[in-house]
């Protein structure tokens, strides 16, 4: 610690090491492309609904019930909240699930459940919410 | 550590220091130790996900021990025993809290019980840790008087951002704030959490904070320390995140949202570590 200057304690007032700059230009440099990826998607976005799209993981059949992996994305650029989505089978047996978040381009994984083989199975999402 | 002449405390030493680890940890983790997110991450949690906290959380730990024990009188050793010290006493504190709360219950699996406190122990260790350095009595205070380096001002950014983000990270709160805010939003806030950052430390002088010598330019504090302190921030914002499970299945956009959410009590974090210790 110098003597002579009390604000010489602080490392902030010492001769700068090289490596301060580049740590500092390095951050700086981070902090740009941040703001720059949000600003490019900001201006990128669309502001129509939610696109849902569903995939069938799996089906398995498990203590006296069929169990049907689903996973489900949000392809727009809006979340979803409250997303549930309906299974119908052929047999006219159906079952739902309901999904707390889609976030916009994310995807988000689930089960329905089916007393009956779920043969022929449709899926279509009923409703959401803004979060 | 020695007692100076003016202890007149009847059973000084372990003991002493012990309380003052319990008193560090539960002021530290008490608003963690009642959270429900706390409490389900030990089941929801993968368990490699946890022993990567850990092992993050150890160096992390001896390395805040050694900066505040003031560094120059002591070994490495003396610090981990200290780091693992703390990280005992916090676990048994959060044991004993969990349980007198009835969060911990007999027929929940040993992982469950494990991960609770493994989880809560983390930022109760911090807490334990610190307790030393801030709530010990004035006659021992040597802390004012450490030589300050710039990686060790960057090492207890870190240790504030993961702290405060620890503190916000598990809530459902920080992924539902990113879905409603717009990019404009973001980006609006990624210039309040630097804003935050360089004013704590360097212009509203509080007590602790960095004072600019004539030579200094506000932009070069700035360039050299706020702005590392903010990429540490998002850093270990993203880090904890990742380990909580909460960008699982995310699109990179909303991960860089979350993480410009909860960079923001992480940056503040970050700062007040520095004026703190």
């Amino acid at each position: 610690m110098s003597e002579d200057d009390e604000t010489e304690r602080y490392p902030v007032n010492r001769d700068p090491h090289p490596v301060e700059w580049i740590i500092g230009a390095a951050s700086a440099l981070g902090l740009v492309a941040l703001i720059g990826y949000l600003s490019i998607t900001a201006l990128s976005e669309t502001d129509g609904p939610p696109i849902f799209e569903t995939v069938v993981d799996e089906v398995i059949a498990a203590d006296g019930a069929w169990h049907v992996g689903v996973t489900l994305r949000n392809a727009g650029d809006k979340t979803a909240a409250d997303v549930t989505l309906r299974g119908t089978a052929e047999g006219g047996e159906e079952s739902d699930v309901t999904f707390d978040y889609v976030p916009a381009g994310s995807t988000r994984k689930g089960a329905l459940l089916f007393d009956a083989e779920p043969s022929g199975l449709e899926l279509s999402v009923r409703s959401y919410t803004d979060p | 550590m020695t007692d100076s002449n003016g202890d007149t405390h009847p059973n000084p030493g372990i003991l002493r220091d012990t309380g003052r680890a319990i008193g560090g940890a539960l002021v530290f983790s008490l608003p963690m130790l009642m959270t429900m997110e706390m409490w389900q991450l030990a089941y929801t949690m993968e368990a490699w996900r946890l022993a990567i906290l850990l092992a993050v959380a150890v160096p992390l730990l001896v390395g805040l021990s050694h900066i505040i024990g003031l560094e120059d009188r002591r070994t490495i050793r003396e610090s981990a025993m200290d780091a693992f010290f703390a990280f005992g006493i916090a676990a048994v504190t959060s044991l004993i809290v969990l349980t007198t709360l009835g969060v911990l219950a007999p027929g929940m699996s040993g992982d469950e019980i494990a991960g609770k406190i493994a989880i809560q122990s983390v930022p109760a260790a911090i807490g334990a840790l610190l307790a030393r350095s801030q709530l010990h009595s004035s006659d021992d205070d040597a802390l004012g008087d450490r030589e300050e380096t710039y990686a060790g001002e960057l090492f207890l950014m870190a240790v504030g951002a993961l702290f405060l983000g620890f503190n916000l990270a598990p809530t459902e709160e920080m992924i539902l704030i990113s879905y409603q805010m717009s990019e404009w939003h973001a980006i609006l806030l990624v210039a309040i959490s630097v804003a935050a950052m360089h004013g704590f430390v360097f212009a509203v002088e509080f007590k602790g904070g960095s004072e600019l010598s004539e030579d200094t330019p506000w932009w070069s504090a700035l360039l050299r320390f706020t702005l590392p302190g903010y990429a540490i921030a998002a850093l270990i914002a993203l880090f904890l995140l990742w380990v909580f499970g909460r960008t699982d299945g995310l699109a990179f956009e909303m991960v860089v949202m979350a993480v410009v959410v909860l960079a923001f009590p992480a940056a503040v974090g970050a700062a007040a570590a520095r004026l703190i210790l």
